[in-house]
């Protein structure tokens, strides 16, 4: 990742037994803490490392900092892989109201699925799902896999404004827009939680690993529970 | 002490050398388009590195100083005046309380500085004062600056040094980290090798224009599409600034400070660190070329840009207190 980074690899393909891998390195050099690592990313089968050049170029001037990080990492990533590949996992349950005011495409896709909406809020609410990455806004989880009976593509034609707390799909993936924002997600429900709060440190509910079930809740429910203000 | 914002500009953020440490969260890091820039104004003024400054674009603001202020302009020159005064560029001035700084004509760059001794008074979301106005967080309000704000500022250690507008006797020189026809640096990344012959060669030869929609996310470049050998649907993985992503329409896009912190295009390398402040101040319209170097020249690059800011550090600090 050119002269501030590097990235590495467990290959392209969408796999559970991957991302445990990626989630307990991910963990396990948090732990670590190597001096000049500034940021770590998780993702579906890679971790991203990107340091603090200043940083390394001051404490071991004579070393390239890419080459110096990569020889930190090689005998960490070598050790006693098996007991590396255990992920502590957070299981979170996110109250979400599948209401028509707050689900603008459930019926639609109801329809699509040849089944009632109540029976795909009980089959969409019946597992629960792994956050395989977070990107696109701040804390934007992608979470997966929905049964594949449920998976849906993006819209054609994106919205131009989604309400922060609003649930998606998006082919086998599904995921909770923490801003309002534009994007294609099909919204099938709202959630009241805030999943972006810029006044506490991390500022965000979700992390790569966490296993997210969601349970349904009555528009009551979600005007009570709801964290939202205006600016959101 | 502050400042009034006295008419707005296109795009005024407050901005430092970044948010690391929350890109895991899909926080991008923010941060000055030109750190160089930024990092010459701070050390000019004997302030830390990381000591936030007004990011500045044109059209600019009007800056009213309601209590006297030692400032430096540093990055984009748009011709900044007090009265008639033109003021320059990459020196200590000394300015009084009611006066107000205005910026004429943009004469060269997209990004200009105006640094502050001391900093800003503003408190820092997630250790730093950057304005991340995708998160509508950080810096002032989380937003580009508006006409009637008021931008506190912190105590400055130095006493004044008399009446009326003071340029300092010394000054430097940053000419030589942003030579215009030198070609952008970048080192060959992941899927480099898929290129086709014909669109590798067309990387290095063709002139790149950068796009009008580019901004602080990104610059988009407009040239001979470029294509790749294969068509493989890549998963998202993390992101650094200067990635150039490759999308389905054949346009590279390199990512600048604002940046997603994670995409799912090809990714054709990386622009070093050390060209970062100069691919910043070209600005849409510009065209330039890419080269490719290796590890060691990208990093003996940026070394010497980090020798020169040491230098500047220690010359300002004596020069400054012969001053005061």
């Amino acid at each position: 990742m050119g002269d501030q980074g590097l990235l590495i690899e467990w290959g392209n393909s969408l796999d559970p037994a991957i991302q445990q891998q990626v989630g307990a390195c991910w963990q396990r050099l948090q732990k670590i803490q190597l001096p000049g690592i500034i940021d770590l990313v998780p993702a579906y089968s890679s971790l991203a490392l990107l340091f603090d050049v200043d940083f390394l170029l001051k404490k071991f001037p004579r070393q390239l900092p890419f080459e110096l990080v990569k020889n930190w990492l090689e005998p960490i990533l070598q050790e006693n892989p098996g007991e590396a590949a255990e992920l502590s996992l957070r299981k979170i349950q996110i109250p979400v109201c599948f209401a028509a005011p707050y689900a603008p495409d459930l019926e639609e896709l109801a329809a699509l699925k040849n089944c009632t909406v109540a029976a795909f809020i009980q089959e969409y609410c019946a597992q629960a799902y792994q956050v395989y990455l977070i990107g696109f806004l701040p804390g934007f989880a992608y979470m997966g896999m929905l049964p594949p009976h449920l998976a849906t593509p993006r819209k054609a034609n994106p919205r131009t404004r989604i309400p922060a707390g609003s649930v998606g799909i998006a082919g086998a993936q599904t995921g909770i827009y923490p801003l309002e924002s534009p994007g294609g997600w099909q919204l099938i429900g709202r959630t009241p939680w805030r999943m972006f709060t810029p006044e506490d440190d991390p500022p965000v509910r979700l992390q790569m690993g966490d296993e997210v079930q969601f349970y349904p809740i009555s528009e009551s429910e979600f005007l009570t529970q709801n964290e939202y203000t205006d600016r959101e | 002490m502050s400042i009034l914002i006295a008419s707005k500009g296109w795009q005024t953020t407050v901005q430092d050398l970044g948010r690391p440490g929350y890109a895991q969260y899909g926080i991008n890091r923010s941060g000055a388009m030109d750190p160089l820039a930024l990092q010459a104004a701070n050390m000019l003024l004997r302030n830390s590195a990381h000591t936030a400054a007004l990011e500045i674009c044109f059209p600019a603001p009007a800056l009213l100083f309601l209590e006297p202020a030692l400032i430096t302009l540093s990055g984009a020159d748009f011709g900044a005046k007090i009265g008639d005064r033109a003021l320059p560029r990459y020196t200590p001035i000394w300015v009084d309380a009611g006066t107000e700084l205005q910026f004429h004509h943009k004469y060269w760059g997209q990004y200009a500085y105006l640094g502050i001794q001391g900093g800003l008074d503003i408190a820092p979301w997630l250790h730093s004062q950057s304005t991340n106005l995708k998160a509508q967080s950080g810096g002032w309000q989380g937003r580009s600056l508006q006409k009637g704000d008021v931008i506190a500022l912190r105590k400055s250690f130095l006493g004044g040094v008399g009446q009326g507008l003071k340029i300092a006797k010394f000054y430097t020189q940053v000419d030589r980290f942003y030579v215009q026809q030198d070609p952008i640096r970048f080192l060959p990344g992941q899927h480099y090798a898929q290129l086709l012959p014909d669109s590798r060669e067309q990387l290095f030869t063709q002139s790149w224009r950068i796009g009008n929609a580019s901004d602080r996310m990104g610059y988009r470049l407009e040239g001979e599409g470029l294509q790749l050998s294969t068509q493989e649907s890549l998963l998202s993985a993390g992101l650094t600034r200067g990635s150039i992503q490759l999308p389905p329409n054949g346009q590279p896009i390199v990512l600048m400070a604002d940046h997603q912190t994670t995409g799912g295009y090809p990714l054709l390398g990386q622009v070093i660190q050390a060209d970062w402040p100069r691919l910043a101040q070209l600005g849409p319209g510009s065209r330039f070329q890419l080269q490719a170097v290796g590890m060691q020249e990208a990093v003996e690059l940026y070394r010497a840009e980090l020798e020169f800011l040491g230098r500047l550090r220690v010359g300002s600090a004596y020069s400054l207190a012969a001053w005061f």
